[in-house]
């Protein structure tokens, strides 16, 4: 089975914010970056780190569990957390509940939005000039080191607690 | 909180009862005393009944300039880095116990920045200006 999944490099990111207006272009029609399910944070204070952050399509998504409308399900197809619009009353609980913040929320239409991988095809992938967000099969990861980099960013939490 | 109103001129014609197109006005006719009612839910301040009284008795003013009414007051929780208001402590509970874990309290930039710091201790290098990446 292939599950292509949305990996970003934050050593190849150097904070240009295409990702950023690509994705809010093709959702929404304008550059508005606040209008993006991808957010770049990093510079200021954090010298040449920049670090893309978008939806993880989580296993077991919190945002999901939190829905008290039911309108966010799994697609087992392309292996995403989907939001209904028609469902969603915008209580904001996926919002706050999302641990990544990846979640934004539509104040004009009273809905929560999120990446939605764009149907298979993600905008920000090709936006990205400098490889730094690729949409590979996550079978190709090599998931040793990927659990060590989680279980050394989890501790690192922690202790930020 | 009464929102309609009559003054004293008021004497009790029933004119603004009959010519309410909403049904919002009643009056209640017990032994030696007549009684006018309003219903709000059913009023739709049309003004009908302002225009049209003879005794120019209704007050009217109350319904198109009503202020606002407190209906509950709740704590208020905040983005532990920056402030930022965030939800009521009863929405925090319902969010943690579906979840079954304590949600940190920040809001969607300090979520990221928060994992940023993470990053910082897995790629120093790109942390201190004029590294050697790139």
């Amino acid at each position: 089975m292939k599950m292509n999944i949305l990996s970003t490099n934050p050593r190849k990111c150097d904070g240009c914010g295409d990702c950023e207006s690509a994705c809010a272009e093709k959702h929404s029609g304008i550059k508005d970056k606040s209008r993006a399910r991808i957010h770049v944070v990093g510079g200021n204070g954090h010298g040449r780190l920049f670090v893309p952050f978008t939806c993880r399509q989580c296993d077991d998504p919190p945002c999901m569990s939190v829905c008290q409308n039911s309108a966010i399900y799994k697609d087992e197809v392309l292996h995403r957390v989907v939001i209904d619009p028609n469902k969603c009353v915008g209580c904001k609980m996926c919002f706050s509940a999302c641990p990544f913040g990846a979640i934004g929320f539509d104040a004009t239409r009273g809905y929560a939005f999120k990446c939605d991988l764009c149907e298979g095809d993600p905008e920000c992938v090709r936006a990205c000039g400098k490889e730094a967000i690729t949409y590979i099969d996550g079978h190709e990861l090599k998931t040793a080191r990927l659990n060590e980099s989680a279980s050394k960013h989890y501790a690192i939490l922690r202790n930020m607690i | 909180m009464s929102f309609f109103n009559v003054n004293n001129n008021c004497n009790g014609c029933l004119s603004c009862v009959q010519n309410c197109p909403a049904n919002a006005l009643s009056y209640r006719d017990e032994e030696n005393k007549r009684t006018l009612l309003h219903n709000m839910s059913l009023c739709a301040r049309c003004g009908n009944c302002w225009r049209i009284c003879p005794q120019k008795a209704v007050q009217f003013e109350g319904i198109l300039n009503g202020s606002w009414d407190t209906v509950t007051t709740m704590e208020l929780v905040h983005c532990m880095v920056c402030g930022e208001p965030l939800y009521t402590d009863t929405f925090k509970h319902a969010l943690s116990g579906k979840v079954d874990y304590e949600v940190a309290t920040l809001c969607p930039l300090h979520k990221k920045t928060f994992s940023l710091d993470a990053w910082k201790h897995l790629a120093s290098d790109q942390v201190e200006e004029g590294g050697n990446q790139r």
